[in-house]
């Protein structure tokens, strides 16, 4: 199972939760986890539209471990310092909480994020069926 | 057809086997099919060899992924990766295969590609871990056991040792009850429980706090005193929780905020006089 | 562009967020609980979030700010319903929402409002 969202105005953050929300649900992940994802997914979507403009999310249903993975790329300025964003009250808005990155790393079991300055970033996230 | 090389036929091999085996040709044709296959498909060799794959058991295998997974072995020629066919299948009903395609090497005088392809029942298999999966969570909700005691008061006695799986568990369903019984007060009684480590002290801020969220209080009692020492000893600290020494003391500080007060019926009846 | 309503129900105003909802609207909200706030002379504010089952930071951010806004220019707010699975990734996520007063459902949010407004309605008189 696949699918992708594409991320270009505030609507598609609603929309993108929702699908990842049905996805994660038709593969049967409890509400809780569901909630979680979809979470996760409107603070990288958000991240996407804010910082890039536009951008990718990618889902997909993994069997071995099982679980689902969902990919979240932008061509946009991309993260001088990925550990530095990593860290707890990190933030480059004004008025935000700096929760952005390691808040969403809470919600889900695995977070890796690739990126080069100028070009892009790519953020995997990876939630384990229970 | 024997190899003169080999001297033994890999079909007279794959007859042997008691997994169910099929062999294709390059056009998806099935060249053979072991005593397992029609056995377990209920199908004869008759009704299979010549026949394309798709067709067989009145299409039984002419899904999404069987397709994308041959075409993949015929086209790469990778090794295919086993994928689960969960359906309910003609003449046998409702079962799960593990379907393992691989491409074959050359035996006999065939020039061209074949695939051989494994099947693996493992229908009983996945149904004794759904059912495994259901006890345990069964067992599990049995150990969350809330107790409404009076209005829009509830309690819930700590038992054993909590793990962040149960510890999580218990989350949800406390946050359920609340829910759906629009309880306020929650006291969380310790009298039962081992020691407290800085894991479950987490798990525990994290569960009053989400039960603040839906408009709740928690009432932690019960709290023994070699817990509590340990507690201190580790730095544990359970911030702005609110503690009472005992369960008593805990229904009643629930029932005062209530505005209830408990008195002996003495009481009022000297003041009656 | 779609707003969500406000009722006034006495000296309260009634929110109830039906649907997820994007940024834009929920600034929106924002914008508009403060101003009915000054127009009606509200002193309680209740906002029923039951049929969300989601609420990102961004979100639960702006409905925290919103209550201590509204604190400043004299009115309480109280959140009802929040959704088990909302308040666990909330607290997951690392948001507090101290600030904030919540409950269960609307009964509840009416009683905490009243208890509130009589609270500093007696200290005001001292």
């Amino acid at each position: 199972m696949m699918q992708t969202v594409t991320i270009q105005d505030e609507g598609d953050i609603v929309e993108a939760r929702r699908v990842v929300r049905d996805f994660a649900k038709e593969m049967g992940f409890g509400i809780v986890d569901q909630t979680k994802i979809a979470t996760a997914t409107s603070e990288l979507a958000r991240n996407i539209f804010r910082y890039a403009g536009k951008g990718l999310v990618e889902l997909q249903d993994v069997l071995s471990p099982h679980g689902m993975r969902a990919i979240f790329s932008d061509e946009g300025p991309g993260i001088e310092n990925v550990s530095l964003a990593m860290q707890e009250g990190f933030t480059t808005t004004q008025g935000s909480l700096g929760l952005g990155l390691p808040g969403t790393q809470r919600l889900v079991d695995e977070m890796k994020i690739e990126s080069t300055p100028g070009k892009g970033t790519k953020v995997i996230i990876f939630k384990k069926m229970p | 057809m024997t190899d003169k090389k080999m001297n033994v036929n890999p079909f007279e091999i794959i007859q042997t086997v008691n997994e169910p085996l099929i062999v294709l040709d390059e056009f998806l044709s099935i060249i053979f099919g072991n005593r397992a296959f029609d056995k377990t498909f209920q199908t004869n060799r008759s009704l299979i060899e010549g026949n394309s794959i798709f067709k067989i058991c009145e299409g039984a295998f002419d899904t999404r992924e069987v397709h994308e997974s041959l075409e993949a072995i015929l086209t790469c020629d990778v090794q295919g990766e086993g994928f689960q066919l969960e359906k309910e299948f003609p003449l046998i009903g409702y079962r799960i295969f593990i379907i393992n395609p691989r491409p074959m090497r050359r035996y006999t005088e065939a020039t061209e590609k074949q695939i051989l392809i494994r099947f693996e029942d493992v229908t009983e298999q996945k149904k004794a871990e759904k059912t495994l999966k259901l006890k345990t969570k069964e067992i599990l909700e049995l150990s969350t056991p809330v107790t409404k005691i009076w209005d829009e008061i509830l309690v819930l006695p700590l038992i054993g040792t909590l793990d962040s799986h149960r510890a999580n568990q218990m989350m949800e369903q406390l946050l359920e009850v609340i829910r759906d019984t629009g309880a306020r007060y929650i006291i969380m009684d310790g009298t039962g429980m081992g020691a407290i480590d800085t894991a479950v002290a987490a798990h525990m801020l994290k569960a009053t706090s989400a039960v603040k969220l839906l408009g709740a209080q928690v009432i932690m009692t019960g709290i023994r005193p070699d817990v509590a020492m340990t507690m201190v000893h580790l730095g544990i600290e359970l911030g702005d929780i609110m503690t009472r020494a005992t369960l008593q003391e805990g229904v009643q500080y629930a029932m005062n905020a209530r505005g209830y007060v408990i008195v002996p019926r003495q009481a009022l009846e000297l003041k009656g006089n | 562009m779609e707003r969500i309503p406000i009722l006034k129900l006495k000296n309260f105003l009634i929110i109830s967020i039906q649907t997820d909802i994007h940024d834009m609207i929920i600034k929106i909200l924002q914008e508009d609980i403060l101003n009915k706030i000054i127009e009606t002379h509200a002193r309680g504010v209740l906002i029923d979030v039951s049929a969300l089952d989601i609420m990102d930071s961004f979100m639960a951010r702006t409905l925290r700010d919103s209550a201590i806004m509204a604190g400043l220019i004299g009115a309480k707010v109280v959140v009802t319903g929040i959704q088990p699975a909302v308040a666990i990734t909330l607290i997951e996520l690392g948001l507090k929402m101290n600030q904030v007063y919540t409950a269960n459902n609307l009964d509840h949010g009416f009683e905490i409002l009243n208890e509130l407004i009589t609270e500093e309605d007696f200290k005001n008189k001292l």
